[in-house]
């Protein structure tokens, strides 16, 4: 009775169906930008705010990361514990992040308790006290991480490759050290919240079953004005790349090297940008690409290999990572440059391009499905400095995009001479 | 209750179990199939074995010699696990293209290709999978050291990712023969579909699809019970790591048992966020720890309740033993307070909505409950929770936490301060 043909895959369905919601934009009293996604099937949200106090912006190394883990460890009117004590109360997860351009604050709560929790996220944002007690035992933990993330091959090829292609004093290529956390003191953190953690300087994102009374809230708790306001002119650095462009660092007992290659590239506003987003794809940005079918499924010498694009707010980077069999880390390296060189060289084979854009495509519609993965999505771009037509942008330049042009952006940007390499091995 | 998963359930002749939960706010779908095997149904000269297999699932089949590439044609993406108990695959793709998931799934039910290349290449991949995730990790062999103390009979006591990278090496083409026809048939299947669908459309699909795949399924699971412990046991290593590490699991009861619930609630009063004992007693008052963590495995068969923690420089192990016996004593002793019990409750409540966010959670859910004997319990098991008494905790804590039922790994660092 069986209706089916097993030797041929069933017909493929176009997938035309993108539908991105534009988020509402609201504007609170005091200037901040509101963005709503209202799209949840459940009773929650999650609130995040975004700060233009990374790394970037930081004199000293540490002092973004240390003053946005320093916000949920005490304010003028609750100590540490009753804070970790009222949001374990209400079942809600505070998220803290902090990266090269940008500092995060998600707060995770149930609709029914969020309103008990507002007046302490304003807190921990406004009238953070930064303890000093608190601190040390910050600075005695974030050692011992520290000495253990030195031990790890990945790690140490991750940091010391920004450091190369953007330079250690940059703040993109700067990495923490252990001085570093003996340097800041909690007085440095207090310039730093006053200065960084303004209205000026935040967006907000919400995103989940999000009411008009919850946008109500957000806009007496953090819309008012009379907290910091101070204007802080953008600051510029310039990158040095090191002038070495292999390097070999020495781990001898390790029985896995860890590999790093790129070079410093742009962000998304590029105008080649998209189109560097599919050339990734195809070399190492997906399970069945070149790198992965080149190092894994037939040298069988690693577990994972990939490349990637990041787009940070003034520069970007392109790099292939992997983690391989000590043994073989020379060897590993030369497959990638020539994966790199057929780029090149020849043109992607119209079969595997057509492959890759539906993947892409189908991974696009992957990452807007539901309300948190679309915020992530939405920030991401606004924090590139796009705005929503790059949705757009991006679902052209994948239907469009010709083999010819994907070997002229490899030509152009993966010239192997302006590589930098690394290798952690034994 | 607002986080019911809404399902439709029904049974093939050839003995697979489908079950649809319709969800009309995606575009994508999702779909899990688990397979009820895993390390646990692995003999002690092979072990590994079910996770490698794992890979060889992804070698090609009878009618598609790659797995992935037909999917990532259509938009799709996949991914696997095993661990203890199951094997655990699924994949997502836009709604419009599921059939060729079932096309892809099916064929790799009714006739994996055995390749031998693909043999020889997973090996070694999952060789360095060993090296990557446990023994090129500061602390990575912790679990491979924990287990055999803790399990002396019961397969638990070797990790999924196996005792040895030697049995990996050596595993032959015929035990793989055997694996497969052993567990992959539809009768130890569950296929869960999540996303804008309709039950009966995928009836049909079900149906043409993997209907006409008829394969027997004969076994009979016999693994060994662990007999209970009778005396404390301890294993003394030294790594080459930044700083001293302890690691005391405890014997606690199986999945199924109804004093789960209860044991659980006692991992969330020690560490269920920042404000449980053990972060704010040992590594915020007293400055023991850098971490310290309790929680359970939450095995099927007869599981392990862990505390673990690493410690800062120059504290003695001796203090921070002593230190975490404190902590257990108080659990044994007094009653968990209302307030307190009432916060881990409500944090339990609010991770299982967290956790049901995407069409794939869901579809992932929706299996594991119904291997574990019924899928409605993703929507009941929150009463369990709601329903322990701070008196049952008290009693699970005083059955489980007991030195003589407890195995602890100190993990001494040999870097000086």
């Amino acid at each position: 009775m069986s209706r089916i043909d097993r030797t041929q895959a069933p017909a493929m369905q176009a997938m035309d169906n993108f539908k991105v919601i534009e988020p509402g934009h609201i504007t609170l009293d005091n200037g901040i930008s509101l963005y709503v996604i209202n799209k949840g099937t459940q009773e929650l949200v999650r609130i995040s705010l975004v700060f233009g106090a990374g790394v970037w912006y930081e004199d000293l190394p540490f002092t973004a990361q240390a003053s946005n883990l320093m916000l949920r460890e005490g304010t003028n009117l609750m100590t540490s514990a009753e804070i970790e004590e009222k949001l374990d109360f209400f079942g809600a997860y505070l998220e803290t992040a902090v990266e090269q351009d940008n500092s995060y604050i998600s707060l995770y709560s149930l609709n029914k308790h969020v309103h008990e929790l507002l007046p302490l996220l304003r807190d921990i944002i406004r009238e953070a006290s930064f303890p000093e007690k608190e601190f040390e035992i910050l600075v005695g933990r974030q050692k011992q991480y520290l000495a253990v993330n030195e031990q790890k091959v990945n790690y140490l090829a991750r940091t010391r490759f920004s450091a190369l292609i953007f330079g250690p004093e940059h703040p993109y290529g700067s990495y923490r050290q252990s001085t570093h956390l003996e340097n800041i003191n909690v007085a440095a953190l207090k310039v730093f919240h006053h200065q960084h953690y303004t209205p000026g300087n935040c967006r907000i994102v919400v995103a989940g079953k999000v009411s008009d009374d919850l946008i109500r809230m957000l806009n007496v708790t953090l819309g008012n004005k009379g907290w910091g306001n101070e204007f802080l002119p953008d600051r510029d650095f310039i990158s040095d790349a090191d002038a070495e462009f292999k390097h070999y660092l020495v781990r001898k007992d390790t029985i896995q090297a860890a590999i790093r290659i790129g070079k410093q590239l742009f962000n998304r506003t590029h105008p080649d940008f998209l189109g560097m987003q599919v050339l990734n794809t195809v070399l190492g940005g997906y399970f069945g690409s070149r790198l992965m079918t080149n190092l894994r499924e037939e040298m069988g010498c690693t577990y994972g290999v990939g490349s990637a694009l990041i787009s940070l707010k003034h520069s970007g980077s392109f790099f292939i990572t992997s983690e391989v069999d000590a043994d073989a880390a020379h060897q590993a390296a030369t497959e990638v440059y020539r994966e790199i060189d057929r780029l090149c060289t020849d043109l992607v084979p119209d079969s595997e391009l057509q492959l890759v854009k539906n993947y892409m495509l189908g991974k696009f519609l992957r990452s807007i499905d539901g309300p948190f993965a679309m915020a992530d999505m939405i920030i991401s771009v606004l924090e590139s400095g796009s705005d929503m037509s790059y949705f757009n942008r991006f679902t052209e330049v994948i239907r469009y995009i010709s083999a010819g042009e994907l070997r002229d952006l490899a030509r152009k940007y993966l010239v192997p001479s302006t590589f930098h390499e690394i290798i952690v091995g034994k | 209750m607002n986080h019911m998963i809404a399902y439709d359930r029904f049974t093939l002749t050839n003995g697979l179990r489908v079950l649809v939960h319709r969800d009309n706010s995606t575009p994508i779908v999702a779909m899990n199939i688990l397979y009820d095997v895993g390390s646990r149904d692995e003999q002690p000269d092979r072990t590994g074995f079910a996770h490698l297999f794992e890979h060889l699932m992804f070698g090609g089949s009878k009618n598609i010699p790659k797995y992935d590439e037909p999917l990532e044609r259509v938009g799709g993406e996949n991914n696997a696990f095993t661990n203890n108990d199951i094997t655990n695959y699924y994949l997502t793709l836009p709604l419009q293209n599921l059939e060729t998931g079932f096309w892809l799934e099916s064929d790799r039910m009714a006739a994996l290709a055995f390749s031998s290349r693909s043999l020889d290449v997973q090996r070694s991949v999952v060789v360095e999978e060993f090296k990557q995730n446990y023994l090129n990790q500061p602390y990575g062999d912790a679990w491979l050291l924990l287990r055999p103390l803790a399990y002396k009979v019961h397969p638990y006591q070797w990790a999924t990712i196996g005792k040895d990278i030697s049995h990996i090496e050596e595993a032959g083409m015929n035990e793989v023969k055997a694996f497969y026809h052993k567990y992959y048939n539809p009768g130890n299947a569950i296929l869960t579909i999540a996303g804008d669908v309709e039950t009966e459309n995928i009836r049909v699909l079900a149906k043409n699809w993997f209907g006409s795949i008829n394969k027997d399924h004969l076994f009979k699971r016999s693994i060994p019970v662990e007999p209970p412990q009778a005396e404390a046991r301890k294993l003394t290593v030294e790594r080459d790591v930044p700083s001293d590490a302890i690691y005391k699991v405890f014997h606690m009861c199986e999945r199924r048992h109804p004093a789960y619930y209860a044991s659980d609630l006692i991992s969330d009063i020690l560490s269920g966020g920042q404000s449980a004992r053990l972060f704010s007693e040992l590594i915020k008052k007293r400055q023991l720890f850098s971490d310290l963590h309790a929680y359970i495995t939450g095995d099927i068969d007869s599981g392990l309740f862990v505390i673990t923690g690493r410690l800062m420089k120059g504290v003695a192990m001796t203090e921070a033993e002593k230190a975490i016996e404190e902590q257990i004593e108080r659990i044994c002793t007094s009653m968990v307070e209302e307030k307190e019990l009432l916060k881990v409750k409500n944090r339990v409540e609010s991770s299982l909505l967290f956790s049901e966010q995407s069409v794939l959670d869901k579809a992932m859910n929706l299996a594991y409950y119904e291997w574990l004997g019924d899928a409605s319990l993703a929507n009941t098991t929150i009463d369990r929770y709601t329903a322990v008494t701070a008196e049952e905790m008290r009693e699970q804590a005083n059955k489980i936490l007991r030195a003589e039922n407890s195995a602890t790994l100190y993990y001494y660092s040999t870097q000086k301060a």
